[in-house]
């Protein structure tokens, strides 16, 4: 298993351990966490393909939304939110 | 966001996909003396064969010689490094002729957008999974089998108890890698007969070997020694919860794969792996305008191309698993013949010289590719699957579309992918189709009765969502 060095993340308003070398994604997921967003109907999703083509894991990560959470490493401070697909102004560019 | 706009580069050849195709591509093409260019979208190259390292818990009979491999084709790479352009974290997202193609790169205050020119091009994109709806597919907890492999890989096991479900040999090696890492397993749903997983292995033999077919046997064996039921002609029809998977449904199939009544199997579990083994990804060679053709025994769209890796647009190649599926083996050996053919067309060396020492490349190929047909076959998908969707069921996992709408589209006079898209919004969302536009055919021939309008949705840029700022540069 990776030894990477340990760091904590915020995931709405909590705070959760990542780890150098993680994508959000796996940090996560490793937290137990899975629902990543909701959808304009407001169902949940999380990660699917993971490995970026299916763009389900999307989450706004330090204010940009749409961002892939597979494809992202994890950075000391990094702040996370669920994304609501309802809630943006536009979600197909 | 400020954006920068680096000034054009011209190169010999650019290599689009740092997977094991690309990166032995780029190798040989440097040691051939032309300039290059390598694009991936990850921040690392490997592709999603080798990336992982070490990270995880990767102790599967199969995974030695994989990395021994990785680790080989990574150290040649390495050594040329320095003379290569390499982008990192880079999207191609446009084509502004054959060989000009637009990049964009997320850097830290802002967008980098570029545009490169090869003389050359080698597309060699890679594959993702093919999947089949069903209800409840998109509930957080059901992942794709290569996505949770990868997952593992990295060291994170995303619940506690699974269904592993589909077809196709990485089944066993995601349930390997499960048991592995301390994971329990309630069972695997394999939609291939006993007797077609048996057959398929003794046709394996003269392509794979004994001593690879006997590491899918040591799988089998290993998961067996853990009392994990193999339920054999089983499909999933449904996962529950209400954030998150809490259980799934298993059925019996019949020979066409269509389930049957009443033998239905529900199993307490909080994570699916689910997939149908793997299919070329064509989004980019389809936005180049090659020619494709739809491989019915195979069940996908592939890129037509010569001996040579070459495609039906002069110098442009592909290589990989973006050209049918046969795994990491054969992507070197498809990388090296279309650098190779690269640098003969290039004036760096001369056709006599290299015909003698593609030759062995050549022979391990026609292997490769008699192998990974006869995995093919056993991971399609057969039409009585479809049933498992009912009208509510989300087909366009982005745009919540339905198979009820894809229907409705069709009554009112759909006739092909296309015009639903039109009508529906089906494949208009963040993945473009990627994922709902694999079997959309096949759903759409259900309610014309019609099975002769074969389409490819419309390629279109940009070829990967792009912030507003790259477009406007």
């Amino acid at each position: 298993m990776d030894s990477g060095e340990k760091f904590e993340i915020k995931i709405d308003d909590i705070r959760i351990a990542a780890r150098k070398g993680q994508t959000i994604a796996e940090s996560l997921l490793a937290s137990g966490l899975r629902v990543f967003r909701r959808t304009k109907q407001n169902a949940p999703r999380g990660v699917y393909c993971g490995i970026g083509i299916c763009f389900e894991c999307r989450m706004i990560v330090n204010g940009i939304p749409n961002v892939r959470t597979c494809m992202t490493p994890a950075e000391p401070g990094c702040e996370i939110s669920t994304q609501y697909d309802a809630a943006m102004d536009c979600t197909n560019e | 966001m400020r954006l920068w706009i680096v000034q054009m580069n011209e190169f010999d050849l650019i290599i689009i996909g740092g997977g094991p195709a690309g990166i032995t591509a780029a190798t040989e093409a440097v040691h051939l003396g032309a300039s290059v260019a390598l694009v991936d979208e990850n921040r690392h190259v490997g592709g999603n064969v080798f990336h992982h390292r070490s990270r995880g818990p990767i102790t599967g009979p199969s995974d030695k010689i994989e990395t021994r491999i990785g680790a080989q084709i990574q150290k040649d790479f390495d050594q040329v490094k320095d003379r290569i352009s390499v982008y990192l974290n880079t999207e191609v997202w446009n084509f502004i002729d054959k060989k000009t193609i637009s990049l964009y790169a997320k850097k830290n205050h802002g967008i980098e957008e570029k545009q490169i020119t090869g003389k050359k091009l080698i597309i060699a994109e890679g594959a993702f999974e093919r999947v089949v709806p069903f209800p409840g597919w998109t509930l957080p907890g059901v992942f794709s089998i290569g996505g949770l492999n990868a997952l593992i890989k990295g060291g994170v096991v995303p619940g506690k108890r699974f269904l592993v479900a589909g077809s196709g040999p990485l089944q066993l090696v995601v349930a390997h890698h499960l048991i592995n890492a301390g994971a329990k397993i309630e069972a695997i749903a394999d939609a291939a007969s006993l007797t077609e997983t048996v057959a398929t292995a003794f046709r394996s033999l003269t392509s794979i070997g004994a001593q690879r077919l006997r590491s899918g046997f040591d799988y089998i064996q290993n998961i067996r020694k853990q009392k994990i039921p193999i339920y054999r002609a089983r499909v999933i029809t449904k996962a529950s919860g209400i954030n998150e998977v809490e259980k799934a449904t298993i059925v019996r199939v019949d020979r066409s794969w269509r389930p049957i009544k009443e033998t239905e199997k529900v199993l307490p579990v909080d994570a699916i792996a689910y997939g149908f083994g793997l299919i070329p990804s064509t989004t980019l060679t389809r936005l180049c305008g090659c020619r494709h053709t739809y491989d019915a025994h195979l069940g996908y769209w592939r890129v037509e191309h010569n001996n040579q890796m070459e495609t039906s647009i002069a110098g442009v190649f592909v290589a990989g698993d973006g050209r049918t599926i046969k795994g990491y083996a054969a992507a070197i050996e498809e990388g090296r013949v279309a650098a190779t053919e690269a640098a003969v067309q290039l004036g760096h060396i001369s056709r006599n010289e290299v015909e003698h020492s593609l030759a062995p490349a050549r022979k391990k190929l026609k292997r490769f590719r008699r192998f990974g047909r006869i995995i093919d076959a056993l991971s399609a998908t057969r039409p009585g699957v479809l049933e498992i969707l009912s009208d509510d069921t989300i087909v366009c996992r982005c745009e919540e579309v339905t198979l009820g709408k894809i229907a409705s589209a069709v009554a009112d006079g759909a006739i092909d992918v296309n015009d639903v898209k039109r009508r529906t919004r089906l494949g208009m969302g963040h993945c473009q189709g990627r994922i709902c536009g694999q079997l959309i055919n096949e759903l759409i021939w259900k309610f014309t009765g019609d099975n002769r309008a074969r389409a490819l949705f419309t390629p279109r840029i940009p070829a990967k969502p792009v912030p507003f700022e790259a477009l406007t540069g």
